[in-house]
């Protein structure tokens, strides 16, 4: 069966207002981000005092929609981490569980995301569902610039623009430049 | 209970249920509104994907209505009797929907042409193809990544069981296990499972067989 093109009008930006257009709805999170970072201040102080008022606030920040929720969720957890700059990027869902997390600049977080006790570099990817769990008292490093695909389970460190598949579960350290995928994992490629 | 399970026509009358959609049509007509023009002048789906979020955890009968009056105002294509289950949401305006469309709880899905009578349950992911974030030099940051969507198509009567990922398209009256992770395309009436997903039962018909 054929399908007709996919109406994608968002994404077919004209080019001329597309750098403009960045640079306004980075200025517009930013500022939002200044704007709302008062309101969740009182409940980050809290948060720093118990771990229980830490979970409830982060569940509920979880389930805000919209990018005002995704605003909320960065300046509560910039408040409270251990690392967290400004322009991270938390999905509606996603859930820090960990306050000792170190988050770094630009990186993405999907949806329904559960994140444990990690270190998260610059400019890494992480897809939906994805559920980073490191077994007893232990910090996973996550290295910059990797992806790790929808729905994975992250036991282990994975190294620096490695990218590991959808729904794979990561038992052993991946090194740099690794594509990883199926399950059991298997390496399929590495990049220089 | 799973989205193929669901007893929907214990209730009122087919007629009467068609014009019980009216009220939730309206209420979230403003929304759908706002949600076209970002995505008109703005080329921003920013409107869409926080309204469409927001209906996700509405919950029971009037959950089910909302979230189907608005991704029938919204989508490419989606037809009215669409059954979204409680924290699902769909991530872009390009999907299409068909009739009888089933969609269990917590499904994420891109880019989709779900079939007549698909249906769809609980966790599945379906993503807007293969290639989303790969256009573009490993490592960079992802705001500065060539982003290609693709149309993924799931085949009428297709079933898609609990936990899967789709990336690639599946054929009509295809069954896809639990956990399974679809990475290429499928053709019609096969049975898969696994990461990455193996043909299992290669003619498998559940129509026929039952």
């Amino acid at each position: 069966m054929a399908h007709p093109p996919m109406s994608t009008t968002p994404l077919s930006a004209p080019d001329p207002y597309r750098g403009l257009a960045r640079r306004a709805k980075k200025l517009t999170l930013r500022l939002l981000f200044v704007l709302l970072s008062p309101w969740t201040l009182p409940f980050a102080w809290l948060s720093r005092r118990s771990d229980s008022v830490y979970t409830a606030c982060s569940e509920f920040l979880s389930l805000v929609p919209g990018r005002i929720g995704q605003c909320f969720r960065v300046s509560f957890y910039s408040q409270t981490l251990a690392a967290c700059p400004w322009d991270v990027f938390i999905s509606f869902g996603a859930r820090i569980v960990d306050p000792r997390t170190r988050i770094g600049h630009r990186v993405n977080i999907g949806a329904f995301s559960l994140l444990g006790r990690c270190t998260i570099e610059d400019r890494t990817l992480i897809a939906s569902w994805v559920i980073i769990e490191p077994p007893a008292e232990r910090c996973v490093n996550i290295g910059a610039g990797s992806w790790i695909g929808e729905g994975a389970i992250v036991l282990e460190s994975i190294g620096s623009r490695a990218v590991i598949g959808a729904g794979c579960i990561v038992t052993a350290p991946v090194d740099a430049g690794i594509t990883a995928t199926g399950n059991p994992l298997r390496q399929r490629g590495v990049v220089s | 209970m799973s989205a193929s399970q669901q007893v929907f026509g214990s209730g009122p009358s087919e007629s009467l249920r068609m014009h019980a959609r009216w009220p939730y049509r309206a209420l979230v007509l403003p929304w759908a509104l706002w949600a076209r023009c970002w995505a008109r002048w703005l080329h921003s789906e920013a409107a869409f994907d926080g309204t469409a979020k927001l209906l996700s955890i509405v919950p029971g009968r009037p959950g089910l209505s909302l979230r189907a009056a608005y991704y029938s105002e919204t989508l490419a294509a989606c037809s009215p009797d669409v059954v979204i289950a409680f924290g699902s949401f769909f991530s872009h305006m390009g999907a299409r929907v068909g009739r009888r469309v089933r969609i269990g709880s917590y499904c994420i899905i891109g880019t989709a042409d779900i079939e007549e009578g698909a249906s769809i349950d609980n966790r599945v992911s379906v993503l807007s193809g293969r290639h989303q974030h790969g256009g573009g030099e490993r490592g960079a940051p992802s705001k500065e990544q060539p982003v290609r969507y693709e149309c993924v198509r799931i085949g009428a009567e297709a079933t898609i069981r609990a936990g899967a990922i789709v990336m690639a398209d599946v054929g009509a009256q295809c069954v896809v296990e639990a956990g399974s992770t679809v990475t290429r395309c499928l053709v019609d009436g096969v049975h898969v499972a696994g990461n990455p997903a193996r043909v299992i039962v290669p003619d498998f018909a559940p129509t026929e067989r039952a």
